[in-house]
């Protein structure tokens, strides 16, 4: 090592001190380093050094600098840059806003993705929980699912070792008290409409490392009956109170009353789980036998393995607990479900911290993310970035032809090429610098709509260090990579031909820029093919024929409470002039309405057929004429005919999948036999995303926790006040809860709306970005061949000839862009729809409009300044030849 | 013109050096009194400032083999920095002559 202070912390010195005390004080840092290499190692005397020279840094103020010549020639790169900047406005705007548009951009977009892929793991040891899922995998027909059978914890416990917990978790909405309840304090008369009920183990909170606010967490659920709650929920019924120990009752059940053990903090907003209350599984059953049955799929079943278990090899050896458990069961049943299940199901454990992003391809409880949707927004952002950088250099390839001279002047006073090359830098850095500070706080204005656009709610990370770091080496590596380009063609230039005036741009850098003008419009035709295909395709679900008529109907919620108040209640509702039918069920065609897997055969040929996978509802008479839906043969079901308990009404795709020619009169089984009285019309009980499934609808009153209403109405405020009325009058202790069908239908899809959203700025944005760059780039051009164009109109040009002459180049550049982009536009969009049953096809007339579309736009931003030059007098050009 | 709490302890260290007062010198002796190690940064700004203030003259060494030839700067304490010193221990004696039990004598 050598024994020299460092020299970079040395010359530091210069700009830290004032230039009549830098000999004294480097002296004595010198002094003092000479005496410390003798009695301390070198590395310390240096790490001594530099923490003395940085200490020096409180005399900046102070005196004058050394007067460096490298320093002066910094401060003259930057004022030159900063002239640059005034002189050409509409330049710089352009580069500048350009950029500081897509900067905000991606910043928006970067902290929406930083959040997406956050989820879950704040959980301590996240890595090593697991989420159990069971794949059936028969050929083409694959189903995963995350739900376990009630005995599976015991089973695991018991059967497959390495497994540190094993927590249940019980989420499914209308599952016993799982989902909404009605909600009473002990010694209190209000009633409140709660949301957010999940069953769960002890374990299940030790693993996903429940913070607590009040109580102990090891022993919150372990007693029977007992409850946590979230804080929010705390303050809202046990204000300034503690409400350990306090008990509340549900749906007006006070022979059942839930004790509360402890209060959890909120769920974050970046957790899969959403819930403010947990109802113990302790010593619950459902029904007898519930928790040693292996019928039902109903708990999501979470494992913490051991740090030296591989999830791999536990999911294989889960295959124990198939064989001596699942398999028995099914074999004493279903011998063919049983053979089935050992050739074609296994069981695959899940990451805790891909449940978010990697769950979109079956069915789940909590909203989650999508990892394509990740990946799609982060593309549209690097394309974003992309793009301003594109402006960047080629605006500043274009203007070099009006900082040629001065590359020559500054040639010849000696700057080294290395010089010239970095002045270019440090210009590129100062516009990028600029356009990031600006950028960020165009972030920091539209963060809050931001954030209501895409449901979130994130916030400037202004203190994190992370962020600050990136932001600076994003800004280093954009100013860097946007001014190479411009800075090694300048500073390669010949100072006696720039000066002679012979400099012209060489043809490659035509070419370059050529290529980059065709990335832009390549980019931006396949964002405008993506977004009419995206707007199209909402606009076709939201309006598609599903089969039921989703408009005038009026829900009312929890009716199920009402006991036998609800037939009187149907009967004075019937009675008001507006409403055309009342009927009560919990199934209707929305999604987190009641559902229920099923599986149907002909009666008598159980064991011979694959059963077709359906639904069973439980529906009243007026069910099919309030939600409109026809009836193409047989009659409805009847609440007179007792025959009709043994009856069912099922939709085509029913009749179809068991292939009933005439359904009426068949007979089908669930395992119970039921006579087909109806056949009913397809409809869609989904989102579009999935197929209509197999649906049977049988006679029962006792599925009411929904009262739909249809109403005809013109005055609809007025029949929503008699409706209330009437409810008033019969439930004064229980506030109504109205819902319309066809706003919970588009709620269905407020996801994809919001995707749509988000997609069609972030492509405006960049159509907008490219748009503003192709104007000062044009500009630039056009002011170049002034001349020209003077010297033609002298000799006869005409303007049409003119308009040709200048933009004929920019028409083959979109032309060979749209070679490239039609069919990438196409192949992307067909990957996205693929996701949908029921789909837009990807007609041509998409693809002609995009086509019309950038080519309007192309010429509309040139015309702008093709027609100023066409239209000046050539005397003003040529007057000085 | 006053006169930080860090100033006066520098002066005081200038004062006592005598002639042979520059950057490393005050520095060790402020180590050895007040067990503090003071950067050499904000020894020059302190000396800087007292410069300014007129409490201290400087007077240029001349090059020796040391420190790779670089000359050192000697401070010597001028008489408005004595002035200063002992307006500041009258000031300081006045309220500490009512305080009960404390001893600031010299001695």
């Amino acid at each position: 090592m050598k024994k020299n202070p460092p020299k970079w912390a040395d010359k530091l010195l210069d700009w830290f001190c004032p230039s009549e005390l830098v000999e004294f004080v480097r002296g004595d840092l010198y002094e003092i380093y000479e005496a410390r290499i003798v009695s301390q190692s070198v590395l310390k005397s240096k790490v001594l050094f530099v923490r003395d020279v940085i200490s020096t840094t409180r005399m900046l103020n102070k005196g004058k600098r050394l007067n460096s010549n490298k320093l002066g020639m910094y401060k003259n790169y930057f004022k030159v840059a900063w002239r640059n900047l005034l002189r050409f406005k509409m330049y710089s705007f352009i580069k500048i806003g350009g950029f500081a548009l897509s900067i905000a951009s991606c910043f928006l977009i970067s902290l929406f993705i930083v959040d997406e892929v956050s989820y879950d793991k704040h959980i301590a040891d996240s890595e090593r929980i697991y989420r159990l899922r069971n794949h059936w995998d028969k050929g083409e027909q694959i189903q995963v699912w995350p739900a376990m059978e009630a005995p599976m914890k015991k089973a695991i416990e018991a059967d497959n070792p390495g497994a540190e917990l094993v927590g249940r978790l019980l989420p499914f909405s209308g599952r016993y008290l799982a989902g909404s309840n009605m909600v009473n304090v002990e010694n209190e008369d209000r009633t409140i409409y709660e949301e957010g009920f999940v069953y769960a183990d002890q374990e299940f909170i030790d693993i996903i490392d429940l913070q607590m606010k009040y109580g102990d967490r090891a022993t919150a659920l372990t007693e029977p009956n007992s409850l946590v709650i979230s804080a929010s929920k705390a303050d809202k019924y046990f204000k300034e109170e503690d409400p350990l120990g306090k008990s509340l009752y549900l749906n007006g059940n006070k022979g059942r009353a839930f004790t509360i053990k402890g209060v959890m903090e909120d769920l974050p907003s970046n957790s899969q789980f959403d819930f403010d209350f947990i109802i113990t599984l302790a010593s619950e059953e459902f029904w007898n036998g519930e928790q040693s049955s292996w019928c039902c799929s109903n708990y999501m079943t979470y494992i913490k393995l051991d740090p030296t278990r591989d999830p791999e090899e536990f999911a294989a050896d889960m295959k124990v607990i198939q064989e001596k458990y699942q398999i028995p069961h099914h074999l004493a049943r279903n011998a063919d479900m049983a053979k089935d299940m050992q050739e074609n199901r296994f069981f695959s454990m899940q990451p805790i911290t891909d449940v978010h992003l990697h769950s979109t391809t079956m069915f789940d409880v909590f909203k989650n993310g999508d990892i394509r949707i990740v990946y799609m927004f982060g593309s549209v952002a690097l394309f974003i970035l992309l793009l301003a950088i594109v402006n960047f250099i080629n605006l500043s390839i274009a203007k070099s032809s009006t900082r040629s001279k001065e590359v020559g002047i500054r040639k010849v006073i000696g700057s080294s090429r290395g010089e010239v090359g970095l002045q270019f830098l440090v210009e590129s850095f100062l516009f990028t610098f600029i356009s990031f500070i600006i950028g960020l706080l165009v972030a920091w204005i539209f963060l809050p709509l931001f954030n209501q656009i895409a449901d979130k709610s994130l916030s400037m990370p202004w203190g994190n260090i992370w962020f600050l770091s990136i932001s600076l080496g994003i800004v280093f590596f954009v100013a860097i990579l946007a001014g190479s380009y411009p800075s090694f063609v300048l500073s390669r230039l010949i100072p006696v031909e720039i000066l002679k005036g012979k400099f012209r741009l060489g043809a490659k850098s035509g070419a370059l820029q050529g290529i980059l003008v065709t990335f832009q419009f390549t980019t931006c035709v396949v964002l405008i093919i993506a977004t009419i295909v995206v707007s199209r395709q909402m606009r076709f679900i939201l309006n598609k024929d599903l089969g039921f008529d989703k408009d005038q109907v009026v829900l009312l919620r929890g009716t199920n409470t009402m006991g036998n108040k609800l037939p009187v209640l149907q009967e004075q509702l019937r009675g008001l002039s507006d409403v055309k039918s009342v009927s009560s069920s919990s199934y209707l065609p929305i999604s987190n309405m009641s559902r229920n897997g099923n599986n149907f055969w002909k009666a008598g040929r159980e064991s011979e057929d694959d059963p077709a996978n359906g639904q069973f509802w439980r529906v009243d008479e007026p069910y099919l004429e309030t939600m409109g839906m026809k009836l193409l043969e047989g009659r409805n079901l009847r609440k007179d005919l007792a025959s009709d308990s043994a009856s069912v009404m099922i939709n085509q795709q029913m009749a179809r999948e068991l292939g009933l020619e005439n359904p009426i009169g068949a007979r089908i089984s669930n395992g119970d036999t039921y006579t087909v009285i109806g056949l009913v019309e397809d409809f869609h009980f989904e989102d579009l995303t999935q197929k209509i499934w197999p649906l049977a609808m049988a006679y029962a009153t006792w599925a009411n926790e929904t009262t739909s209403v249809r109403v005809a109405t013109t005055d609809m405020k007025r029949t929503l006040e008699a409706i209330t009325g009437e409810w008033d009058k019969l439930m004064p202790n229980q506030p109504i809860r109205m819902q319309f069908l066809d706003q919970r239908f588009e709620a269905m899809y407020e996801n994809v709306k919001r995707t749509g959203q988000i997609f069609t700025v972030f492509a405006f944005l960049a159509i907008t970005i490219a748009g503003l760059g192709l104007f000062a780039l044009s500009a630039f051009l056009v002011e170049q061949r002034r001349k020209e164009i003077g010297i033609r109109k002298v000799l006869g040009a005409t303007p049409a000839n003119l308009f040709t002459t200048l933009s004929s180049r920019l028409a083959t550049l979109v032309m060979v862009s749209l070679f490239f982009a039609l069919p990438s536009g196409w192949y992307f969009m067909e990957e996205w729809l693929a996701d949908y049953q029921y789909r837009i096809p990807l007609s041509t007339d998409i693809f002609f409009m995009s086509s019309i579309f950038i080519f309007f736009i192309a010429l509309f931003i040139v015309s702008f300044e093709v027609v100023g030059a066409i239209k000046r007098n050539p005397s003003e050009t040529l007057h000085n030849e | 013109m006053k006169l930080g709490g860090f100033e006066e302890i520098v002066l005081l260290a200038v004062g006592s050096l005598g002639d042979d007062a520059y950057g490393v010198t005050i520095q060790a002796i402020l180590k050895e009194k007040t067990k503090k190690n003071p950067s050499i940064g904000a020894l020059h700004s302190a000396l800087y400032r007292l410069e300014e203030k007129g409490y201290l003259s400087s007077s240029e060494g001349g090059a020796t083999s040391e420190r790779g030839g670089r000359r050192k700067k000697y401070y010597q304490i001028t008489s408005g920095g004595r002035q200063i010193l002992e307006e500041n221990n009258a000031l300081r004696m006045e309220f500490a002559r009512n305080i009960q039990g404390l001893n600031l004598s010299i001695d």
